[in-house]
């Protein structure tokens, strides 16, 4: 059973007060006195070599403190695992929008102008866009030199076959097991399906502000992980990690971007070289050229089914276009892991998934939101769809006969607590699945599993009094609402009230390890941490006497003396079973003349454990859902030739207040999580969903099929034309 | 951004000789949601900038039955989506003002701005075109008054001289009974520009079209006055037929730049739909 | 050189303010950088966002947008100045804050001052009416549901509260 939190106080976040009255402080608020400003000078060309760097114009412009080039500070690289990006290109440049040389000025107009006057001599050399050709035996190799890069752990890697392999993950049975799994079936399907890059699209880019005391250097980012922020930057700098402080900050949406850190690096430089305080903040025409967007994929799918519509064996070949560099990557096989969930809600004896990642002459690839996910979970719910028009059955009847039940759970012995088939049903109820849609209009659904991130956190939590408690935690909270969690759940483990507990986000320097938001671990790793200190606290305090139920604000004072401290760790284990199961089903009319496509209604269906939050927890999956509407109909950040064409939030469009269809949030379900009192993740879930839902109402509602994202209007118009 | 001198004259007379004095090193500002935007890509790099909030002359929306609208260039596209007078004497420009960008946007970006900017994808074009309005421009030789029509020259070009100002743009009083619209296509989000936007206006006199306009924004270089089409409807009907061989003109006068909100086919024939549902529409509202 | 030191002097949360600065910067960098008032947000720069949104005599508008030379002679109210002197919540920022009107809070500003704009202009709006006017200011966020419902719920606040 889940657990009804006796929560007292309305359900406000903590810091609401301070975001309302914009006190709330961000990383570019900070301006400290003697500030400098950055501007940074990218490459305008997809491949080439730097011949030579002119800065003598630039330097001589008053106001300008520093100018710093590849050469300046040597083949310095970073990586979120593999450390292939140079802080600043030293030889050659590999995509459109790489940094060449940095600024340091007394005001942002003297930044710009300086970096105008640089002057960069470019020899183009070939270079290749398509992620297949790339791994031609004579295409442009992008990095010959990769034998000598290094990781995160300090050692190199083992060379793949080719050298534009960034990563190449294979997982599931061989080949031959596969083979005669197909063999065996009565049909097989297969589709192939392609997703672009797209853009996290928060409202506050990549920025750093970095100042030095003497030897230690002060950090304020936008990074979410202050932790791997402050590993990042001594790795790469050679600086020793005690004497790198990263403060904690409001963070302006993350949604994956935010664990990818670029201003931090040239900004380290740039105050060390003048001795300043340093502001670098990325414009959105840098964020849309260079900050690392979802990958682009290729994902070619495979699923043998019987004749009674049993799925019997699915295989995917998933290839995601790295971009230049691999850096954005945490994972150290280099892949967007997601990509092995394309059919994960489905109970299926035999998969095999190969993913690989391929440089190409491109914006390199990072994480958003349910990295490989997003395109796994399209890709294979609309295969679904596909396999049930061949087969003449309704979508939700095939899916429930193949979905994970608790009698039949995946072959790794997970899914056995499965959800999946009642947010199916839920889901399927909220659009009225039973009743025939009227002409252009449709209904469609899709379903998935969601598995929580691994990770590692702790807490430190402080009675001062009785009725007085303090939390300290690292960790940063890009807005999900971290500190109101972590408060929630120590206060109810403690038996106090909520207004008795304050959490204080520290630094590096004071704060526990805490390896940052990301992968919707936080409320699992953080919130259990807290939960345990506050039961150790509970010892500590009172031993038995607090071992029943407390009333609110009644920690019985006794012998002790405060302050008292109790510390606690917490550890998310990689494969944990924290299966999420959601399910979004919508109904769309589709004008046949111009193939404008509206979500008339939408309903999302999630098993989501116990909820610390409601405010918080109905946030992140109406927000989720939102940001899976934009992924669906209009996102794409289109490049031709290396060139990013969005060039601003006017061209690269996000939903905006009226586009938003009515959304029925159904929670579903009583299974407990791993997280405190049951509690599962939520960040990266409401989105999963969405695509693969409209593209299957669509054909539905006019037979028009479509098996890329988005999903434009004029896609489904020249469908239309085709079919007539 | 490039820093630039920020001057701001109280009369066109003054404003006319600090252009002369400047050249082409000045720009004009009037809401700067353009212009801001250019400078900021250093598309525009003007060393001095001449604000026009202070000259009194190019401010004002006056209307009546009689003498028509006179929108000074200064006046706000949210005035013009709010104003009474322009609601009744000019509904259509109304409606095409409200589907400007945002509030936000609509609170600062003016007439002038709109006109002279002269983006093929912006609202207000047709529908001034549709309304037969005039600009009336000063320059140093004295005041010259151009078709709105006749105005633009290419892509983000107007027949403007650098040293010229518009003043303001009159719309003559409506031919009676005139139902006008706008019907803007908006596939991507609710904000953004138009994939392609149709103005027209319809005067029926006993079940007969005595007076067509259509134009059409996203349709080429320039906002495009779709003559033949209009010439087609004149004359007959307002049966379905009609106004389908109408709409179905429109295309071919088109040359649509392929962008992020559709391709040039696309748009043609986004445009062949919106003609037609806009036509229909308009009939449909004089029936009723 | 182009001018870097005009005096402009104008009224800021209803204080008169005097800075000396060159008038072409936007007057969003004015109010964070010179003035201190960071509650005003940068987000796409080009006026889509509406994480500048600032109300200029009493209109909503973007301060990335805008020369600061523009603000001689005006007022400017920012978020920083909707609540009270006592620092009591305005009927829009407490509506914000009890609906979760808000995740990472980069928008909130910018939301609560076009949503202030819109309940001076119009104080009972529809639904309908308060998406239409909240369409310039975007959240990644919140899928703008409960950004919606705060509105809404200032709106009856007002109402509700003798005038
Ligand atoms: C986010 C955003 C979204 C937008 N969406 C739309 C949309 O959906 N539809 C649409 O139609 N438009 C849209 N626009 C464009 C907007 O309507 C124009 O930018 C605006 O109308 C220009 O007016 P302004 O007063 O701001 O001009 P400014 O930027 O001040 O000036 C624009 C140009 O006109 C010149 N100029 C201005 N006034 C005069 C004058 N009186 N005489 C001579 N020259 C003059 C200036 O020198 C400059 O070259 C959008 C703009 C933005 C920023
Ligand atoms: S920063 Fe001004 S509108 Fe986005
Ligand atoms: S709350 Fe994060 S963008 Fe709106």
């Amino acid at each position: 059973m889940t657990v009804q939190l006796p929560f007292s106080r309305p359900e406000v976040r903590h810091e609401g007060h301070l975001k309302v009255t914009g006190s709330a402080k961000y990383t570019g608020d900070h301006y400290p006195p003697g500030l400098l400003h950055v501007a940074c000078l990218s490459s305008p060309h997809a491949h080439a070599l730097i011949r030579g760097v002119d800065t003598s114009g630039a330097r001589d412009l008053p106001g300008v403190h520093a100018v710093l080039t590849g050469a300046d500070i040597g083949d310095v690289r970073f990586g979120r695992f593999l450390r292939d990006l140079p802080v600043l290109a030293t030889d050659r440049v590999r995509f459109i929008g790489q940094r060449v040389a940095a600024v340091a000025a007394e005001t942002r107009e003297a930044a710009e102008e300086a970096v105008r006057l640089i002057d960069v001599e470019y020899e183009d050399i070939p270079a290749v866009y398509d992620p297949r050709e790339a791994l031609t035996a004579d295409a442009p190799v992008l990095h010959p030199e990769a034998a000598g890069y290094l990781t995160m752990r300090g050692d190199g890697r083992e060379l793949p076959e080719h050298l534009n392999l960034q990563g190449d993950l294979v997982a599931g049975r061989s080949e031959e097991e596969m083979a005669s799994a197909f063999a065996a079936a009565d049909r097989v399907f297969e589709h192939t399906f392609r997703t672009p890059r797209q853009h996290q699209g928060y409202i506050e880019p990549h920025g750093a502000v970095v100042w030095f005391e003497g030897d230690t250097c002060h950090v304020i980012s936008t990074n979410k992980a202050p932790f791997t922020l402050r590993a990042h930057l001594a790795t790469a700098t050679g600086h020793p990690a005690e004497q790198i402080v990263v403060y904690n900050r409001f963070i302006g949406g993350d949604f994956g971007g935010k664990g990818f850190s670029l201003d931090e690096f040239v900004a380290f430089y740039l105050a060390r070289a003048t001795g300043r305080p340093v502001r670098s903040v990325m414009s959105y025409v840098e964020e849309l050229s260079g900050a690392g967007p979802r990958h682009a994929a290729e994902l070619t799918l495979r699923t043998a089914v019987s004749s009674d519509g049993i799925f019997l064996a699915h295989s995917a070949d998933v290839v995601f276009d790295g971009g230049a560099y691999a850096a954005g990557k945490a994972a150290p096989d280099l892949v967007p892991h997601g990509g092995l969930d394309t059919m994960s809600a489905y109970s299926i004896a035999a998969t095999r998934h190969r993913l690989r990642t391929v440089y190409t002459n491109s914006v390199p690839g990072g994480h958003m939101r349910a990295p490989g996910e997003v395109q796994a979970v399209f890709a294979g719910e609309t295969h679904v769809d596909l396999i049930a028009g061949e087969l003449g059955l309704d979508p939700v009847e095939l899916r429930r006969r193949n979905l994970l039940r608790p009698g039949s759970p995946a072959p790794d012995g997970t899914g056995a607590q499965s959800a999946a088939g009642e947010v199916l049903s839920r889901a399927a109820e909220g659009v009225d699945w039973a009743t025939q849609p009227t002409r252009g209009r449709g209904t469609g659904i899709a379903v998935y599993r969601r598995k929580g991130g691994a990770g590692r956190g702790g807490v430190v939590l402080r009675a001062l009094a009785p009725d007085r408690f303090e939390i300290v935690t690292g960790a940063a909270d890009q807005g999900a609402g971290t500190v109101t969690m972590i408060a929630r759940v120590a206060a109810t483990a403690l038996g106090v009230d909520e207004s008795c507990v304050e959490v204080v986000q520290q630094p590096t320097a004071v704060a526990m390890f805490d390896q940052g938001a990301g992968a919707s671990r936080v409320t699992r790793v953080l919130g259990e941490a807290a939960r345990l200190a506050a039961l150790d606290m509970r010892d500590v305090l009172a031993g038995d006497v607090l071992a029943g139920a407390v009333p609110a604000g009644a920690v019985p004072a006794c012998a002790v003396e405060f302050p008292v401290e109790v510390t606690r760790e917490a550890e998310a284990p990689r494969g944990e079973a924290s299966d999420t199961f959601g399910a979004v089903a919508v109904e769309v009319e589709v004008d046949e003349l111009t193939g404008q496509i509206t979500v008339v209604r939408a309903a999302l269906a999630a098993d989501t454990g116990t909820v610390i939050n409601p405010l918080s927890h109905r946030g992140q999956l109406e927000g989720g859902f939102a940001f899976g509407l934009g992924a669906a109909l209009m996102e794409e950040l289109p490049v031709e030739d290396g060139q990013v064409l969005a060039g601003s939030l006017g061209d690269y469009k996000l939903p905006t207040a009226p586009d938003m269809p009515p959304l029925t949030v159904i929670n579903v379900g009583d299974t407990p999580g791993p997280g405190p009192f049951g509690a599962k993740p939520v960040g990266e879930f409401g989105n999963l969903g969405v695509a693969p839902a409209i593209g299957n109402a669509v054909a539905r509602a006019v037979g028009v099929r479509l098996q890329q994202l988005p999903l434009p209007a004029e896609a489904v118009w020249a469908g239309l034309a085709e079919r007539a | 951004m490039r820093l630039f001198d920020y001057h701001r004259p109280t009369t066109v007379g003054e404003t006319s000789a600090l252009m002369a004095e400047l050249g082409d090193e000045a720009a004009l500002l009037a809401g700067g949601t353009s212009l801001m935007n250019l400078a900021k890509l250093g598309l525009a790099e003007p060393a001095h900038v001449i604000a026009l909030r202070d000259v009194d002359e190019l401010h004002g929306l006056d209307g009546d039955p009689v003498q028509g609208l006179r929108l000074g260039a200064m006046t706000t596209l949210r005035a013009v989506e709010t104003s009474e007078s322009v609601r009744a004497l000019a509904p259509g420009l109304a409606e095409a003002a409200h589907h400007v960008a945002t509030v936000r946007i609509r609170n600062q970006a003016t007439v002038g701005g709109n006109l002279v900017h002269a983006d093929p994808n912006q609202d207000l074009p047709p529908m001034l075109m549709v309304y037969d309005a005039v600009a009336r421009i000063t320059g140093p030789d004295g005041v010259r008054t151009v078709p709105v029509a006749d105005m633009f020259v290419g892509f983000f070009e107007s027949v403007l001289e650098p040293d010229e100002i518009l003043d303001s743009v009159s719309v003559p009083p409506c031919a009676p009974g005139l139902r006008s619209g706008y019907l803007k296509f908006l596939p991507r989000t609710q904000d953004d520009y138009s994939t392609i936007a149709v103005a027209a206006g319809l005067q029926v006199r006993d079940g007969r079209i005595t007076h067509a306009r259509i134009a059409v924004a996203g349709g080429g270089s320039t906002a495009v006055r779709c003559r033949a089409a209009e010439t087609a409807l004149v004359g007959n009907g307002t049966d379905d037929a009609t106004l389908t061989a109408a709409a179905d003109i429109v295309p071919g006068l088109l040359d649509p730049v392929a962008d992020g909100r559709g391709s040039s086919g696309y748009k043609r024939d986004m445009a062949r739909v919106c003609t037609q549902r806009l036509l229909q529409r308009l009939v449909a509202e004089g029936a009723a | 050189m182009p001018d870097s030191g005009k005096r402009i002097t104008f009224t800021v949360n209803g204080l008169e303010r005097d800075v000396v600065t060159a008038p072409a910067r936007p007057i969003l960098d004015v109010l964070r950088e010179d003035l201190g008032l960071t509650g005003t947000k940068e987000g796409c720069s080009v006026g889509v966002c509406g994480a500048c949104s600032v109300l200029i005599d009493g209109q909503l508008m973007s301060a990335c947008l805008i020369p600061v030379g523009e603000l001689e002679g005006r007022a400017v109210t920012t978020v920083e100045g909707l609540a009270d002197e006592d620092g009591r919540l305005s009927a829009v920022q407490q509506a914000f804050l009890t609906c979760g009107g808000f995740q990472c809070g980069i928008c909130t500003p910018g939301q609560v001052v076009a949503a202030t704009a819109l309940l001076a202009e119009c104080p009972a709006p529809s639904p309908e009416q308060v998406r239409d006017w909240m369409m310039g200011n975007l959240c990644r966020c919140t899928g703008y549901y409960s950004i919606v419902s705060a509105v809404l719920e200032a709106a009856a606040a007002g109402r509700e509260e003798p005038a």
